[in-house]
């Protein structure tokens, strides 16, 4: 082990040392070069600092509820289905929120959120049921419709246009990327324009998939498109 | 029997998602990747050796996978961790939280600017509890490279972690 070059030790064999992962005459070996060599010594600190610090930055996803898509993948809710074999991709139901406290995202922006609370169900089969109050949610439930699938696609670009015949409003929502925010989370930015009798209008907003699959919006006030 | 490893499998998500957010740097693409994992072990369940580790078998056919669509998609993406978003949105907690956060989320931006061998060596090591011997064989790479990866790897963050520059290829021995 002790030969010509300067450093009677390598890295590898240090971070072994670290990990407790040597034949206990090399643990000793090792120890006897820490003890002379102050260089040594401080890597084996940086090996130990980082194992530590690599392991406290993801180890929060542990404490998270699994999203039930995970769930639903393994074919866990259909226990009593029968056939193992159909493995649902999706979970049976989601549904999509607007939430008027979402934490990060109105922190940052200290922005009144455009409208209130109303819920998509979206059943097997694929369609889709409005919940809530009835009258102002045809405009937004086109709109949402759109939204979850474009956050559901999820690839920077996609866009889903939609149209509201009773509004005769023609709209797109478009994701724009990924945003992964300080705690973990992980949010996608969109874009949605539409065209009405008002005119042409452009905003944007950040969806958070929250613990259980759903989505919690924040829309920021749209600006007429230029 | 399918049922039982289900179950098990059910009990591992939590590591699993914590392996998947390591390797892709986002928890989106983490659960998409836990997800493909899972539905590829369904349908390769006669493979899996009883008496082996269920979490070894898992952990190569995320890696597998994850790589799979690496190449597929060619171009590396700015996997999520925009250092400008994660500073904007780190915002409403105390100074202490808040600092504990960034260093954290320094920690995370590291380990996404390793190389996908160093990675997967690191989080299958430090974050996952692996055995050399097991981390080796999850990959299919002799101990001396587990070694000298996890060394490159360790000193690569921790140099993050001083904030002194992490070029890569920088002076690094072994």
């Amino acid at each position: 082990m002790m030969n010509k070059q300067p450093k009677p030790w390598v890295d590898s064999m240090l971070v072994a040392y670290v990990d407790d992962q040597l034949e206990p005459a090399q643990m000793a070996a090792v120890e006897e070069i820490l003890r002379e060599d102050a260089e040594a010594r401080a890597i084996v600190g940086v090996l130990r600092r980082s194992a530590g610090a690599v392991k406290a930055a993801f180890d929060q996803t542990l404490n998270e509820p699994v999203p039930a898509r995970l769930l639903a993948a393994i074919g866990a809710e259909d226990e009593e289905a029968g056939d193992p074999e159909v493995v649902p991709v999706r979970p049976r139901k989601m549904r999509i929120h607007h939430s008027r406290s979402m934490l990060l995202a109105a922190s940052v922006v200290g922005l009144a959120i455009g409208f209130g609370a109303g819920y998509l169900h979206f059943a097997p089969g694929g369609t889709i049921h409005l919940a809530g109050t009835a009258q102002q949610e045809s405009a937004t439930g086109q709109y949402e419709a759109a939204l979850y699938r474009a956050l559901e696609d999820g690839r920077p670009g996609a866009s889903v246009p939609y149209e509201d015949s009773a509004t005769k409003r023609l709209g797109a929502v478009t994701i724009v990327g990924p945003v992964v925010t300080a705690s973990g989370r992980s949010c996608r930015e969109f874009r949605h324009d539409w065209t009405d009798t008002a005119g042409t209008m452009a905003g944007h907003g950040l969806a958070c998939r929250s613990d259980s699959g759903d989505w919690s919006i924040l829309d920021l006030p749209p600006k007429p498109a230029s | 029997m399918s049922q039982r490893l289900r179950a098990e499998l059910v009990k591992l998500l939590p590591r699993l998602r914590r392996f998947a957010y390591g390797l892709t740097g986002s928890l989106d693409e983490g659960d998409d990747l836990v997800q493909g994992a899972c539905e590829r072990a369904l349908t390769r369940l006669s493979q899996f050796e009883p008496g082996t580790r269920l979490d070894s078998w898992m952990f190569r056919i995320m890696q597998n996978l994850w790589i799979d669509r690496r190449r597929a998609q060619r171009v590396r993406p700015e996997v999520g961790l925009n250092p400008s978003a994660l500073e904007a949105l780190a915002v409403g907690d105390a100074e202490r939280e808040m600092d504990h956060r960034l260093s954290m989320a320094t920690v995370r931006r590291a380990v996404a600017e390793l190389s996908d061998d160093q990675r997967a060596v690191l989080l299958l090591v430090c974050v996952e509890g692996l055995s050399y011997k097991d981390a080796a064989a999850v990959l299919g790479i002799p101990m001396g490279t587990v070694m000298s990866r996890l060394a490159r790897a360790r000193l690569a963050v921790g140099r993050a972690l001083e904030g002194t520059p992490t070029a890569a290829g920088s002076t690094l021995k072994v």
